[in-house]
């Protein structure tokens, strides 16, 4: 087997899984032995050059392999491949666009009645369009403007309620009647500045040490960063996963220094 | 459009030719899988890109046309060969035969239009 470096690695397991997903729903094509030749044929085209290979070497080789997208004939696409293929084919190539769009406007304008549901289908559709786009090796070019918003108004939301979990949380264990108060009987009473300086103390020590935490999934799962905040994660690199990390770890100490105030 | 139709037409003719160009690759000799995808990605005309072959050799394999085995190499893991079965030595008469029919047929088409 030939060495690699993390960031070549990478790139090939996700080439070969693009590899498998889109032969997987033709039964006339072996999907798993295709994967294991393409990857076959990745080392062999390396070998001979340094290693570890780079990244920009295995870029070379799977240029020349060409889109897994491209690999099966659009007519032939099963599933929801298939449908969003279909969909997207038009006059322009643009309809899943400006399908995802419509939804998006229509979504927040009947938002007052319930509208907002409508935001989901369109975040799906633009996680489509890109998923199209990356199997057929074509940039998104102005479309983005038609389907980054989708994503946004999903990603936004629930990227700020995953990194403030903690502060959502504290009411529930910090009030009259909350969990700290049934655990704890020597905790500051309700109502006294005590239990208010301490009960915000904890507070942004368990927010840093949350962050600490999504920092470290990061680090040990960089991959898991950019599928699931496709396409603005795309650059997203382990080293990037300390500060978090660093900056929970920060947090939590001036969490400490409070709580020792009070 | 008419890039686009042009483009959609190209891609139709290369997948109609994409099969007879691998058989007739694999007619003389068994060749190693690399090798052989390597050959046809070079051959300029048909624009093939190499990552198409493999699902076709796969397909080709299931259709029972192309058979595989593998060969021991001393510069790494063992090399996948491929060659023809009898079948596919067969298929590939025919669709030699059936090509230079339709070629000829579109070649002296085109004559007659230009000697009117």
């Amino acid at each position: 087997m030939i060495r690699m470096t993390d960031q070549a690695r990478e790139r090939v397991d996700g080439y070969v899984a693009n590899v498998r997903r889109a032969l997987r729903p033709h039964p006339e094509v072996d999907a798993d032995e295709v994967a294991s030749d393409v990857r076959a044929h990745i080392e062999e085209a390396l070998r001979g050059s340094d290693e570890p290979a780079r990244e920009d070497e295995v870029i070379a080789v799977l240029d020349r392999l060409g889109s897994p997208g491209r690999w099966v004939p659009e007519e032939e696409l099963g599933g929801l491949h298939g449908i969003i293929a279909r969909i997207r084919r038009g006059p322009d190539d643009w309809r899943l666009a400006y399908l995802c769009l419509g939804l998006t406007v229509l979504g927040i304008l009947a938002a007052p009645v319930g509208g907002a549901l409508l935001l989901l289908p369109a975040f799906v559709l633009a996680r489509g369009a890109l998923t199209v786009a990356d199997e057929r090796g074509e940039p998104m070019h102005a479309q983005r403007w038609l389907v980054y918003p989708a994503l946004v108004l999903v990603y936004v939301p629930v990227s700020l309620v995953l990194l403030l979990l903690p502060v959502a949380l504290s009411p529930a264990m910090f009030a009259t009647g909350g969990l700290v108060e049934y655990l704890d009987r020597s905790y500051p009473a309700p109502g006294t500045p005590g239990h208010f300086v301490t009960s915000v103390g904890w507070t942004v020590v368990a927010t840093g040490a949350w962050w600490a935490v999504l920092g470290g999934i990061a680090a040990v799962r960089p991959g898991l960063v950019r599928t699931l905040l496709r396409p603005f994660a795309d650059r997203f690199r382990r080293a990037a996963a300390w500060i978090p990390v660093l900056v929970g770890v920060a947090v939590s100490v001036a969490g400490i220094v409070v709580i020792s105030q009070a | 459009m008419t890039d686009r139709f042009f483009d959609n037409w190209t891609t139709q003719l290369r997948k109609g030719v994409l099969e007879l160009a691998v058989l007739n690759a694999l007619a003389d000799e068994p060749l190693y899988g690399y090798d052989l995808v390597r050959a046809l990605g070079r051959v300029e005309g048909l624009g093939i890109s190499e990552g198409t072959i493999y699902p076709l050799l796969s397909r080709l394999k299931r259709e029972g046309l192309v058979e595989t085995y593998l060969v021991d190499s001393s510069e790494g893991p063992a090399r996948k060969y491929y060659r023809l079965t009898e079948s596919g030595r067969t298929m590939l008469e025919a669709m030699n035969e059936h090509w230079t029919a339709v070629r000829g047929a579109v070649e002296s088409m085109r004559k007659e239009i230009e000697n009117r």
